[in-house]
């Protein structure tokens, strides 16, 4: 649901939370709509941020915060990268189809982790201690715009580079 | 710079986000500090926008949310960060521009602190009908999105100018 529908306007802040961090969870996979594999891979900019690396990233963040903080699991044991920067890296076998699919599928995970848990419940399973579930939103909820902000202009300056190549494949 | 709000076990959730936004504040300010006047008023994407526009925007946005929206105050010009067809790119230094962004959250400070995360928007500005009011919550939690989003924008606005020149930031 869209946080501008004037529907949830009435709604506790608990379900705003939720609802603000979907509708980014929904916009960051959208970033990748309509690409070929190179452009989801094309680097713009001097780190090593792509789209295609964004969204991995993006993963990390929904298993770090809605998995390893739940569960209390060690993110070694889990299968969760070490750090940030080792989650923007790309292998060889990553595709637009698996990346995305992956990305959907801990969202959903994610959703299911703290269904049975309210706002106010703590989890305990993150290095900065316990921490209050909607403090959790709030850090995601920044932390998916910041990154949207930056898929945004990835993709424009994608979209535009493909504008200015002839369609042919400059053979003409 | 403002500390970064760690995530903590308090639940002073309003604080939490008066300490986002004034990160978010410091972080804008930290991206454009340097910048002539020359760099603020250029364009390093397709789409246009410049830093001295984006700053512009980001007073007008809160100040429409909370000020017009949340207050339902009379406000001059409250889309005066638009030209019809994008932001405006006005010729101000960069003190300038930041200062009327701390002036707009040092406002917004003032109005949270006053109400609660819960209190519904007044008509009469924004917002016409009680019908249509947001609570502060949701305005709150939309700003800070907006700021973030566009922090998003300038990280890369900022990296494609470190890599073309060479300058610091």
């Amino acid at each position: 649901m869209s946080t501008q529908d004037p529907s949830p306007f009435g709604a506790p802040i608990a379900e705003q939370l939720v609802a603000f961090v979907d509708e980014h969870r929904e916009m960051l996979a959208s970033c990748l709509d309509g690409l070929t594999e190179a452009e989801a891979r094309r680097r713009l900019v001097p780190s090593r941020t792509t789209l295609l690396g964004l969204v991995k990233h993006a993963t990390f963040v929904e298993r770090v915060w809605f998995e390893e903080a739940v569960t209390c699991q060690p993110r070694a044991q889990s299968g969760i990268e070490a750090g940030p920067d080792e989650s923007f890296e790309l292998a060889d076998a990553d595709t637009i189809a698996s990346v995305r699919s992956t990305y959907l599928t801990t969202c959903a995970a994610s959703r299911r982790a703290v269904e049975h848990l309210g706002p106010d419940d703590v989890v305990r399973g993150n290095r900065r201690g316990p921490l209050l579930l909607r403090w959790v939103y709030l850090h995601v909820l920044r932390e998916l715009a910041q990154h949207c902000g930056h898929a945004d202009i990835l993709r424009e300056q994608v979209l535009a580079e493909r504008d200015a190549t002839p369609a042919s494949g400059g053979e003409r | 710079m403002t500390e970064f709000p760690e995530p903590g076990s308090t639940d002073d959730l309003r604080g939490l986000l008066l300490r986002y936004l004034d990160y978010y504040r410091s972080v804008v300010a930290a991206k454009v500090s340097g910048m002539t006047r020359a760099d603020l008023r250029s364009s390093r994407v397709p789409s246009g926008w410049t830093p001295a526009g984006m700053l512009t925007h980001l007073a007008f946005m809160e100040r429409r949310w909370l000020q017009w929206g949340f207050l339902g105050e009379q406000v001059r010009g409250p889309w005066g960060d638009s030209d019809g067809d994008g932001w405006v790119n006005p010729d101000e230094d960069v003190d300038a521009l930041l200062a009327r962004l701390e002036e707009v959250g040092a406002r917004t400070r003032e109005i949270v602190e006053a109400h609660s995360l819960d209190d519904h928007a007044t008509p009469g500005g924004r917002f016409k009908t009680r019908a249509e009011v947001p609570q502060l919550h949701w305005i709150l939690l939309h700003v800070l999105q907006e700021y973030a989003r566009h922090t998003g924008h300038l990280d890369i606005a900022r990296e494609l100018t470190d890599g073309a020149t060479g300058e610091g930031g």
